[in-house]
């Protein structure tokens, strides 16, 4: 998906010298900053899946930041969240670790520190990204196949010849190479290796 | 926590120096003790002194009242036998004098007399007639006697076998002749009382006095009740003054004391007779005890000297002088210490111990419920002041956060622009970061502190704390009220903090309280309900009747330094949020239908496997 479109930052905190603060030093490292006062106004901002980074408050007026997290895996919004809290205990951390979020930052902290995170979170981001473009276009190719075809894909992955994979649907092996050389197109494959990679991307293999 | 409520304990260091305690004992306890409970003390002290008074007194009274009663009891019966013994003296007299007018008085006459004087006596044993009877005349008197009927009369005296015999011959004789009443005094008949020396001592002593004698005590020739008796002699004198004989009057100590005394009813005196002049051996007559006559026989000498339950009076029998004494029979409540002085003093001991211990045990329990408060206080201190550091290093820690991004922004910034980055901005701008992570530090410092021994949460029984808080409630609040606790059964057990939980719904419930006390509704209830809640949480409410929330918010109600009170801080419910979101639970307050405030917080169960 938009490969070349550069990530955004949400920061989510109801405090406007921090909140204000954050902006600049993410522009100053070339980041788009998006600023929300509170959890509510960040949730009508209408995100629609891009590549970003949530850097929110865990106490705020309103919708606290252990909520927001609730009501994003609710919406399935998947976004990467560093926590960043004033008063934040063991217990709050851990709880906030398990619901998902990438980092827990207390106030003050150092400007590297951020960035660390925002990049740790962001490069996790894009790794799990790649993964569901990957799986999406897999499936895609498979989509595309006919049954006869994905009848064809099985085997093929599993390990059999053309000759077996023949005798097995009972047609000439002709016609199976025929059949394989359509899948290995479709799936877009240059090897049986590629092949099968795809195959289990796809959810295929076995 | 532990069961018991002097051990409540925050962060492991105890409350209350345990050494302040009232409650914990110690050499010193009893006297702080002592001084502060000025009340108990002097009411002890009164009460001791005013029981002694009174134990003075009622026994001074009574010992007064018993030895009036005993006096008069004494009085009357000395009294008593001194008028029979006079009467007994006149009877006599009497009979002397009829000697002394009538020339002659023939047996007849004399025993008409005599039985007629008798018949108002009781204890007169006998009256006799004693003639004095010269030798020469002996023989005459002999024959006359037998002339009247005394077949074998003879004058007569004892041998030295002890038997009676015919009278040794000598100038002059002194035998009984006449005897009233005769039935029982045959022996005495004829006998010459001037062969006795005590007899005759007295004989003596009549006839040279010319008054009349007595003898000491003797045992009677016709004695057959071994009774000490005492001879009466009244002498009688014809024209030319000489000594005719004797009017004899025969008293037996014994049957006078009980003649006297049997008819009186109190039985609770004894009474003794004596002859005072008689040598001390020799002077024990008769006694008279408890209605009975006690002893006829004895050589009990008189005791002398005042007593406290001792009455004698002094009697005249003829030239003697007999003492009647009275004391209490052994064994009498004469004898015995009254009971009643005892008994009150036993009452007034009682009734100063229990009521000092009245008011100690309340003194105990005012000293109990102001360790409570004592303990609340401190505990709401304790609480307030980590919450008032946490609320203060949070508000620092939003500005800093933002001077150090500012700061390293700009540095950024700057360093991004080769025109005008200089060295001095730019190690200004690190100074500033540098400053700002120092402060950060001392603030992260704070917190660790003040978050440090607060975490000691287990698994633990959410009813036992919110019991224990109640009645801490109970014990410390101003004025006396009871809360309604509702718990449903079986309840999962939470994990939780205990001490901080029970912080929580102190808090909760003093300013329901408050609240109440506020709006003037004193005397309503304040409820505290614990139930399940959901999947994975426990509810706690705490619900008043007061004033409610006036439409407050959540954020308003628990932010910090926020209040409606007039000398509130604003930290209590904070305090209470951040608690609670530290056990991942939640709370929040609503004002109830009927004007009150309800308050609900949840905790996190315990999945138990």
């Amino acid at each position: 998906m938009m490969q070349g479109q550069a990530p955004v930052i949400y920061v989510v905190d109801d405090d406007d010298s921090v909140r204000t603060a954050l902006r600049v030093l993410l522009g100053s490292v070339g980041m788009q900053a998006n600023e929300f006062a509170s959890a509510e106004e960040f949730l009508g901002c209408g995100y629609s899946g891009e590549a970003a980074c949530l850097v929110l408050d865990v106490r705020m007026p309103g919708l606290g930041g252990l909520d927001l997290l609730d009501e994003l895996e609710r919406r399935n919004w998947q976004i990467p969240v560093i926590f960043i809290t004033g008063h934040g205990d063991v217990p709050m951390s851990v709880r906030a670790m398990k619901k998902g979020a990438v980092d827990f930052l207390l106030k003050p902290f150092n400007e590297q520190e951020l960035l660390d995170a925002v990049q740790r979170a962001l490069a996790a981001d894009a790794n799990l990204r790649e993964q569901r473009e990957r799986v999406a276009e897999a499936r895609q190719c498979v989509d595309a196949l006919t049954p006869r075809e994905l009848e064809v894909l099985r085997l093929v992955v599993a390990g059999h010849s053309n000759k077996e994979i023949g005798a097995i649907l009972g047609a000439a092996e002709n016609t199976i190479k025929i059949h394989r050389g359509r899948v290995m197109q479709k799936m877009q494959a240059l090897s049986l290796p590629g092949l099968v990679r795809r195959s289990q991307d796809a959810g295929i293999k076995d | 926590m532990a069961k018991d409520p002097g051990s409540l304990k925050s962060n492991g260091a105890p409350l209350v120096a345990s050494g302040t305690s009232p409650l914990n004992g110690g050499r010193f306890a009893v006297a702080a003790f002592l001084a502060r409970n000025v009340a108990v003390v002097s009411v002890l002290l009164l009460g001791l002194l005013a029981t002694s008074v009174v134990y003075l007194v009622a026994s001074h009274a009574v010992e007064h009242d018993r030895q009036t009663e005993f006096e008069s009891l004494a009085n009357y019966r000395i009294n008593t036998f001194r008028s029979s013994v006079r009467a007994q003296l006149g009877d006599v007299h009497s009979l002397k004098a009829l000697f002394g007018v009538a020339p002659d008085v023939g047996r007849a006459e004399f025993a008409r007399f005599a039985a007629e004087l008798m018949s108002n006596s009781e204890s007169m044993q006998t009256l006799e007639w004693v003639p004095r009877v010269e030798h020469e005349s002996r023989q005459a008197w002999e024959e006359r006697a037998r002339r009247e009927g005394l077949a074998d009369f003879i004058i007569r005296e004892r041998g030295l076998s002890g038997g009676l015999r015919p009278a040794t011959t000598r100038p002059e004789y002194f035998p009984v002749y006449y005897v009233e009443p005769v039935a029982g005094n045959e022996p005495a008949i004829g006998f010459d009382l001037a062969s006795n020396p005590v007899r005759r001592a007295a004989i003596e002593r009549a006839r040279e006095t010319r008054l009349p004698s007595s003898t000491g005590r003797v045992t009677l020739v016709q004695e057959t009740d071994s009774q000490f008796g005492a001879l009466l002699f009244f002498p009688v004198f014809d024209r030319d003054g000489q000594l005719k004989g004797f009017v004899l009057g025969v008293l037996r100590a014994g049957s006078l004391l009980q003649g006297a005394l049997a008819h009186l009813r109190e039985r609770r005196l004894e009474v003794t007779l004596f002859d005072a002049t008689a040598p001390e051996d020799s002077s024990f007559l008769a006694r008279f005890s408890d209605g009975v006559l006690e002893a006829t026989r004895g050589n009990e000498p008189l005791q002398a000297g005042p007593g406290k339950f001792v009455s004698a009076g002094l009697i005249h029998v003829a030239d003697r002088e007999w003492i009647i004494q009275c004391r209490p029979v052994p064994g009498s409540s004469f004898a015995k210490e009254s009971m009643a002085p005892l008994l009150a003093l036993l009452v007034g001991l009682i009734v100063t111990a229990l009521l000092s211990g009245f008011l100690a045990y309340r003194s105990i329990g005012d000293a109990r419920a102001r360790h409570y408060e004592a303990q609340l206080t401190h505990l709401s201190r304790v609480a307030t002041t980590g919450e008032l550091a946490a609320s203060l290093a949070h508000e620092l820690t939003q500005p800093l956060c933002a001077i150090v991004l500012n700061a390293q922004s700009a540095r950024r910034l700057a360093g991004d622009d080769p025109g005008s980055a200089s060295g001095p901005v730019q190690d200004a701008l690190d100074r500033i970061v540098a400053d700002g992570e120092r402060a950060g530090k001392t603030i992260g410092n704070i917190r660790a502190f003040l978050s440090r021994g607060t975490g000691e949460r287990r698994a633990v029984a959410i009813e036992s704390i919110v019991r224990e808080a109640v009645a801490m409630v109970e014990a410390g609040a101003r004025s006396v009220r009871s809360i309604g606790l509702q718990v449903d059964p079986a309840l999962p057990r939470v994990f939780a903090d205990p001490v901080q939980i029970q912080q929580v719904l102190v808090n909760l419930a003093l300013n329901g309280i408050e609240s109440m006390e506020a709006a003037g509704q004193s005397h309503r209830p304040l409820t505290v309900s614990v139930s399940r809640n959901g999947a994975g949480f426990v509810a706690i409410t705490v619900e008043d009747e007061g004033r409610g929330l006036e439409g407050l918010s959540d954020e308003q109600l628990f932010s910090p330094f926020f209040t409606t009170k007039e000398h509130g801080m604003g930290i209590g419910l904070s305090l209470c949020r951040s608690i609670i979101e530290s056990h991942g639970g939640k709370i929040s307050g609503v004002s109830s239908g009927d004007g009150g405030a309800r308050f609900v917080f949840s905790l996190p169960v315990v999945e138990e496997v």
